[in-house]
């Protein structure tokens, strides 16, 4: 060994001797590196082949270095054909090629490991910055339609509201959201709370919180088999992103400024404005019929007279509802400026970017405002050590979150039920004379006036976030190297929700405030190693260890019952109480991959990775802690081995299999108690869980199987990438309804098996290329087939989500999200039309339907989904259209339910005189031919048939729009820009398929996994605006 | 090469390994305690065994509303007053077995075996009877020699036990309960309802004997002679003393009077949702009853008797005006007295002394006991008026009321047993307004008073009283096969199917 040593200093001394002396027969070369549009390279790489020795283009795209005679010069960039020619005293001018092959294309793998694309054993989709031009309040939003295989769903609850993403599917009756990763930091995606059965608000997510404008990239690692380096938290695939770095040469200065215009999107031509408040056909004849009535619209034809109204003043009885929803909500807009500077030296490079961003919801007074700092700095140490450190400061201003989905506290409920004569105007101001809200009818105390939301109820929350990582490699010898990395996420939100005194349906009022810490910390070191053996084989392996901890710690205090009224601290409350939940959860991992690449045509890579629980430890249990998770995955680029013809370009086959997890949360494995308030000095103690612990619990195990080509064909002109995928759940930890007789409602088990298969189709092409002019155009699908085979060994059923409409015996017909054996993911399900043989509707005597079974009406998650992008690029303009869309789901509608109910929607209209006459038949099989008074009808169907009120929620929207101009360089450079470019923006124009009446098919009250559900929701926005980019 | 990747293997998995050694300690909840004490425990069950959803949706929504206690034009939450079938029948089910339930089995869990807690164990058994026969008074079969350890038994879907099997079942435990009562062994721990007080945990033991004895006269007339005269012998409540309550405390929500809570957290006397029924009104005014101030007043408070109404049952908003042409506002009807019953400090009654003379008064008269039927009567209205006191000043009624009020004769008057019993089922029903489930129980076994079914035209149930609830929907995609066999046992899940002890 130790002599080995001498040897290898020996040979250094003699490695440096020879580079002195091959100094002295050298040559100064120099010149400039452009484009094909003559365009100076920045950054471009100029090597000499066989050799280490090079340098990189200036910011005018200029070079010098000194090289041996007779030595052949490397001309490489990213996106670019590599360009060697021998050595020259005169200056060179060398044009780089755009590369359109793209498989030389390197990406950003699990674990921040850059990788060949054509390297990979599986399919992933990588995109730019500029995928993000037309921007979305929720940054994972902006995915909407642009990667084939991944679902993204924006609740209906506003701009600061949170996004759902699934990647294949769902695989879990647990969390479905992917891992997101910053600079090779997990990033804290918890969702501080989302509306349920009764109501609540969408209190955001964690990765809204991320700018786009600081964003290089974002790899999407779809499922468990490209994240399987994640271990047990990959089953639901990994979003990785990259933050924009500073390059080396002169500083770069950049502003990015945009505004948009939101209106609300709402379908007036589906509500009636024929028939106005009442009951019975009968319009109000004193004070006391209007606050009976309260939201019904079941009156009279409107006929222009003068009826008394819930306030005891007459006004015409005709329609004035069409301008309500103009009237009362406001046009959102939003305004978001950044600006960064950039720039570095041979050895640094740093880049600093400040952002604001504001958002004007629709709902007035809500709003969100965020500011975003963020330093990314790389600097080499040495030769042989490179530090990499950013850090992130992301702080959020929140004010009225609107609740959704139940009525208490839900501003749209009456705005969207209001019966057409009356003007949403005539509710304001929101409170009467002694402060109290004023409500429509004191009869429908949950019916909040809108006014009082907006002005008098309070909610406001306050986030302050750091996001920073700290990495330094070190290059031991070229084949050897060691990486360390730190990092954290770290939380601290504050919020506070007032129902204030007065409010109609809690006339005391309460308040809630609370402040929690959460985040995560990793630390992972990795010893890597790279090494090519005779131009054959190529190995690239590395080993790490990882360690995680994740923590959360909440201290609460509420009031209520306020004691002097518009003063609104928990202080002035006579009631009191308050509280502190804390948790930890740690991981520690270790983790290899080999990778064996034979002439750069056939590919193997091996993973695994072993995490150790926390969360699965504690004394006397006898099931392991940690669980192996193995991947491999093999890559044949076929057009190397085989001649193909000339218009095939290139042609990959790949598959691979990994084994990856999912989350288990601390603290489930006992049974705990807790201490409750003292009555009469006498302490409550009990059971603290109605969930049935299990000390055996582990997380669940996802199996994914994945095959695909990519084909590209015409000089790559044309490409195809067509994947297979199979992703099976096995133990999914399932929080099994039991029955509660058995004094809970739940037991945690491992007994779930969720079955997903797809395929995902992704077509590019560039129909036109011209010197002027290109158009390229992408085209993604995907299908995913979902199947749950296994709940638990006893139950074969679970209802997951029920709607609010019919919830306790409220108006509306139960609808209900079920888990089901046999069925996909996430199934509808609610009464359906009592029918015969024939499938006729069967009326009773009295003429009114009948409930039948209840039964499946429909999917919660669109199988399909689609994309479709086309750029075009004529000169200095640049146009980009995103039509997608989504097939083959439904939604229940509780807005529809409860519009039916009370008469605001047009299918009520029909039958108002002389009667609904149901088509159909009666008991004996004889046409039905009995007339029911239309309200009786109508709230009847209301209340009983789901069937009625779930709709095909298949939609086909424009997406996204966006023209952009560079201005001319020759007309800017001497203003001292570099690069100016301005857009039209636009987003969700126009929805060009849908069957949903009255609201949004995309609407969902939650980001949670109760799809397929609606209830008085912020209405979409259609957005319009501009953008400025200004390079200097 | 391969020596090197073992080598680091090694190095890394033991370092995981020696770093997780810890996680045992990392994984203890620092938020919740592993143990607990049986008092506090007790308190838990006691307390809760009324609760601010239950209160209102259960007791007053139907219990009230179906025996003509309340009215409500509501159709949600108080769908009782229509003989409506909501979701809310099932909350009875669902809530019983996962709060108090589960807890009264772990204090028996934790007090059987440990020769210390003898008192507090006795306890916890006769008050599980309590729990356990409102909940199959109310749906009659239910999970009992199974339930409410899912934890320790893992049995997750558990059994339903007929209704006969439940009785014998509670009547035991009550009786080894009160034969472990001990004044010489270690007090009871986190006693809210007596205070400890073992004689009066013994009279109310003997007094739930009786109630249940009465239960089972017509199903099993045999062994309810043998309980009640059992339970008599033993010594049930002497006085209005022997009430059994719990006495809120204001300032903290769950420690607070749960009705008073629900009207003030969903302002019930706002939207008007629950009224006193006319029918129980009518009664009231026609007997001069002084307990109509204490329980009836105007929304803004008013007690003045003339101004009291009650509104009929069977209604919506939308057909009041044919129930009642005078309607104007809901404003006009009389509600539950803000000044006492909603008061927060004010108590939740399990069991009064009246009752239990006139349960005495009605066995009497049926020859179950031999007796004074019309003294144990006229002790039960004296008693039920005395012990409105515990509403405070605005709850005193003075003697001289109580005497002008029996001296109506309304005992004497009653010449057939049928009609005698019809007075002393009245008086039962006044005297446990606000403990709607015995009410109910009481109105469904006897008959009295006789009140005439609504017919509310879509109601399932129209122009018939119910005499069960439906089991909680989610039994039959969760535990099918037992709620099948109760069904199969017990008649079809309707309403109007009876229990047991009622067929």
């Amino acid at each position: 060994m130790k002599r080995h040593y001498w040897n290898h200093v020996y040979m250094i001394f003699l490695l440096l001797l020879f580079s002195l002396y091959a100094k002295a027969q050298h040559l100064t070369i120099s010149g400039q590196v452009v484009d094909e549009q003559q365009e100076p390279v920045i950054g471009a790489s100029v090597s000499i082949r066989n050799s280490s020795t090079g340098t990189i283009t200036d910011m005018d795209g200029g070079f010098t270095l000194q090289t041996p005679i007779d030595a052949v010069i490397q001309f490489s960039f990213i996106g670019y054909e590599t360009v060697e020619v021998k050595a020259t005293a005169e200056p060179m001018r060398i044009v780089l090629k755009e590369n359109t092959q793209m498989v030389d294309e390197v990406v950003v793998t699990a674990l921040g490991i850059k990788r060949e694309k054509k390297a990979l054993a599986y399919s992933v989709t990588e995109l730019k910055d500029d995928a993000f031009r037309v921007k979305d309040s929720n940054l994972a939003a902006g995915l909407a339609g642009k990667v084939a295989g991944v679902n993204v769903v924006k609740p209906a609850t506003g701009a600061m509201g949170s996004s759902r993403i699934t990647i294949r599917g769902n695989g879990s009756f647990g969390s479905n959201q992917p891992l997101y990763v910053v600079d090779g930091i997990p990033l804290d995606n918890s969702d501080y709370g989302q509306p349920g059965l009764w109501g609540g608000t969408d209190n955001g997510d964690g990765i809204s919180s991320i700018s786009s404008d600081d964003i290089e990239s974002m790899t999407v690692l779809k499922g468990g088999t490209a994240a399987a380096l994640y271990g047990s938290r990959a089953a639901n695939g990994a979003i990785v992103i990259t933050t924009k770095k500073g390059q080396k040469g002169k500083v770069k200065v950049e502003l990015n400024s945009s505004f948009t215009l939101d209106k609300p999107i709402v379908n007036t031509s589906d509500f009636q404005y024929e028939y106005g408040q009442g009951i019975s056909g009968v319009a109000p004849n004193s004070q006391e019929m209007a606050l009976l009535s309260g939201p019904a619209s079941w009156g009279a034809k409107l006929d222009g007279s003068d009826v008394l109204q819930f306030d005891g003043v007459a006004r015409p009885y005709s329609a004035v509802s069409k301008k309500n929803f103009s009237n009362f909500y406001d046009n959102a807009w939003s305004l978001n400026n950044n600006l960064s500077l950039s720039g570095g030296s041979e050895s640094t490079q740093y880049r600093l970017s400040v952002g604001d961003q504001r958002y004007h919801d629709l709902f007035p007074n809500s709003k969100l405002n965020r500011n975003n700092v963020s330093l990314n700095l790389t600097t080499d140490i040495t030769k042989r050590i490179t530090l990499q450190a950013s850090v992130m400061y992301m702080r959020e201003r929140v004010k009225n979150r609107q609740n959704v989905n139940d009525y208490s506290s839900n501003g749209n409920v009456l705005l969207w039920t209001l019966p057409p004569n009356i003007d949403i105007r005539s509710l304001s101001p929101a409170v009467k004379e002694n402060g109290d809200e004023l409500l429509l009818s004191d009869m429908y105390v949950y019916f909040a006036n809108p006014y009082f939301i907006a002005n008098k109820r309070a909610q406001q929350d306050a986030k302050d976030r750091m996001l920073g990582s700290l990495q330094l490699q070190y290059n031991i010898t070229d084949n050897w190297y060691i990486r360390g990395k730190a990092g954290g996420d770290m939380i601290y939100r504050r919020a506070e929700s007032t129902t204030p005194m007065g409010t109609g349906y809690l006339k005391e009022g309460n308040i809630s405030a609370s402040s929690t810490y959460n985040g995560e910390f990793n630390a992972e070191a990795i010893l890597g190693y790279t090494n090519r053996f005779s131009d054959i084989w190529t190995v690239s392996a590395f080993a790490g260890w990882n360690s995680m901890i994740a923590w959360s710690e909440t201290v609460s205090a509420y009031g209520s019952r306020f004691i002097q009224p518009n003063f609104n601290v928990i202080g002035n409350t006579e009631v009191t109480s308050g509280g502190k939940n804390r948790w930890e959860n740690y991981i520690n991992s270790i983790m290899g991959q080999a990778e064996v690449s034979y002439k750069n045509l056939l590919f193997l890579t091996l993973s695994g990775r072993n995490d150790w629980f926390s969360a699965l430890s504690l004394r006397d249990k006898s099931t392991p802690n940690n669980i192996f998770y193995p991947s491999v995955g093999a890559g044949l680029i076929v057009s190397e081995m085989v001649t193909l013809p000339s218009w095939f370009s290139f042609l990959k086959a790949r598959g691979s299999w990994a084994q990856s997890g999912g989350a288990v949360s601390p603290y489930n494995l006992a049974l705990t108690y807790s201490y409750g308030e003292a009555i009469n000095g006498y302490p409550t103690g009990s059971i603290n869980t109605s969930t049935i612990p299990n000390l055996d619990l582990k997380p669940l195990t996802s199996t994914a199987y994945e095959a695909g080509v990519d084909v590209r064909f015409f000089e790559n002109r044309l490409g195809l990438d067509l994947t297979y995928y199979i992703r099976n759940t096995s133990d999914d930890i399932v929080t099994a309804q039991i029955s509660s007789g058995s004094g809970y409602n739940n037991v945690l088990i491992n007994a779930g098996k969720i079955n997903n298969q797809g395929i995902e189709l992704l077509l590019t092409g560039t129909p036109v290329r011209t010197k002027n002019f290109e158009w390229n155009s992408s085209f993604n699908f995907s299908y995913n087939k979902s199947e749950i085979k296994k709940i638990t060994d006893n139950v074969n059923s679970f209802i997951m989500a029920t709607a609010r409409a019919g919830a306790a015996g409220d108006q509306g017909s139960p609808a209900f999200i079920y888990q089901e054996v046999g069925e996909p993911y996430g199934i509808i399900k609610g009464y359906s039309y009592q029918r015969d043989e024939n499938n006729n509707i069967i009326y009773d005597s009295a003429g009114l339907p009948q409930r039948g079974e209840i039964k499946k009406l429909g999917e919660s998650i669109h199988p399909y989904t689609l994309g479709f992008s086309n750029r075009f690029n004529y000169r200095d303009f640049n146009l980009n259209v995103l039509i997608d869309g989504k097939f083959g789901g439904s939604v229940f509608s509780g807005t529809n339910n409860m519009t039916c109910y009370l008469g605001t929607s047009k299918m009520t209209l029909d039958g108002r005189e002389g009667g609904v006459v149901g088509k159909g038949v009666k008991r004996d099989g004889s046409v039905n031919d009995k007339a029911v008074p239309a309200m009786d009808y109508y709230m009847h169907l209301a209340n009983n048939i789901t069937e009625e009120f779930v709709y095909d929620a298949s939609f086909v929207k424009l997406r996204e729009i966006s023209v952009g101009y560079s201005l001319p360089k020759k007309l800017i450079r001497n203003a001292g820009f570099s690069n100016v470019m301005i857009s039209l923006v636009g987003r969700n124009l126009w929805t060009l398929y849908s069957k949903v009446p009255l609201v949004d098919p995309e609407s969902s009250y939650t980001s949670g996994n109760a799809q397929g559900l609606e209830q008085f929701g912020l209405p979409a926005t259609r957005s319009w605006g501009f953008n400025v980019n200004i390079q200097f | 090469m391969r020596r090197y990747i073992l080598k680091i293997t090694a190095l890394l998995s033991a370092l995981a390994f020696i770093t997780s050694c810890d996680f045992e300690e990392k994984n203890i909840d620092p938020n919740n305690s592993p143990t607990i004490e049986p008092g506090p425990l007790l308190t838990y069950t006691q307390l809760n065994t009324s609760n601010e959803g239950l209160a209102k949706r259960t007791q007053v929504g139907y219990c009230m509303m179906m025996v003509q206690q309340t009215a409500s034009l509501d159709l949600n939450e108080m769908a009782g007053d229509k003989y409506l079938e909501t979701e809310t029948l099932g909350i009875f089910f669902t809530t019983m077995y996962a709060t108090v339930i589960k807890n009264i089995e772990e204090l028996i869990n934790l007090t059987e075996d440990d020769g210390t807690n003898v008192n507090t164990y006795a306890v916890a058994l006769i008050w599980k009877s309590y729990l356990f026969h409102r909940i199959t008074d109310l749906y009659g079969d239910v999970p009992y020699s199974e339930a409410g350890n899912g934890y320790r038994t893992q049995n997750f879907y558990p059994s339903y036990d007929r209704q006969s099997d439940i009785y014998a079942g509670m009547v035991s435990d009550i009786e080894k309960g009160l034969s472990l009562l001990n004044e010489t062994k270690e007090p009871i721990e986190g006693d809210i309802l007596y205070g400890g007080d073992i004689n009066k945990w013994k009279r109310f033991g003997n007094s739930l004997l009786l109630r249940l004895g009465m239960r089972m006269e017509k199903a099993d007339p045999a062994q309810a002679r043998a309980l009640i005269a059992k339970a008599i012998q033993g010594g049930v409540m002497q006085s209005a003393d022997d009430i059994c309550m719990v006495q809120h405390v204001e300032g903290k929500a769950s420690t607070e009077n749960q009705l008073g809570y629900v009207f003030k957290s969903h302002s019930l006397l706002v939207s008007g949702a629950i009224k006193i029924s006319k029918t129980f009104m009518d009664r009231l005014k026609a007997t001069n009853d002084p307990r109509m101030q204490v329980y009836c007043a105007l929304p803004d408070g008013n007690t003045d008797r003339d101004m009291q109404k009650g509104l009929p049952n069977g209604y919506d908003a939308l057909t009041i005006r044919t129930g009642d042409p005078t309607y104007t506002s809901l404003a006009n009807y009389s509600t539950f007295n803000p000044a006492t019953l909603l008061l927060l400090d004010a108590p939740t009654i399990y069991m009064t002394h009246a009752e239990v003379e006139l349960l005495q008064a009605e066995a009497i008269v049926k020859g179950y006991i031999s007796g004074d039927a019309k003294a144990h009567y006229e002790n039960a209205v004296r008693s039920s008026m005395q012990q409105q006191a515990i509403y405070g000043n605005a709850g005193v009624i003075s003697g001289q009321q109580m005497e002008d009020y029996l001296s109506q004769g309304l005992f004497d008057e009653a010449v057939t047993a049928s009609d005698k019993l019809n007075v002393i089922g009245t008086e039962f029903w006044i005297a446990t307004f606000l403990n709607g489930y015995e009410s109910y129980a009481n109105w469904r076994r006897t008959g009295y008073p006789r009140l005439t079914p609504t017919n509310y035209q879509s109601s399932p149930n129209k122009g018939k009283i119910p005499l069960r609830f439906k089991y909680p929907t989610e039994e039959y995609s969760i535990n099918l096969d037992n709620v099948t066999e109760a069904v199969n046992n017990q008649g079809e899940d309707k309403m109007t199917t009876a229990v047991w002890w009622n067929k």
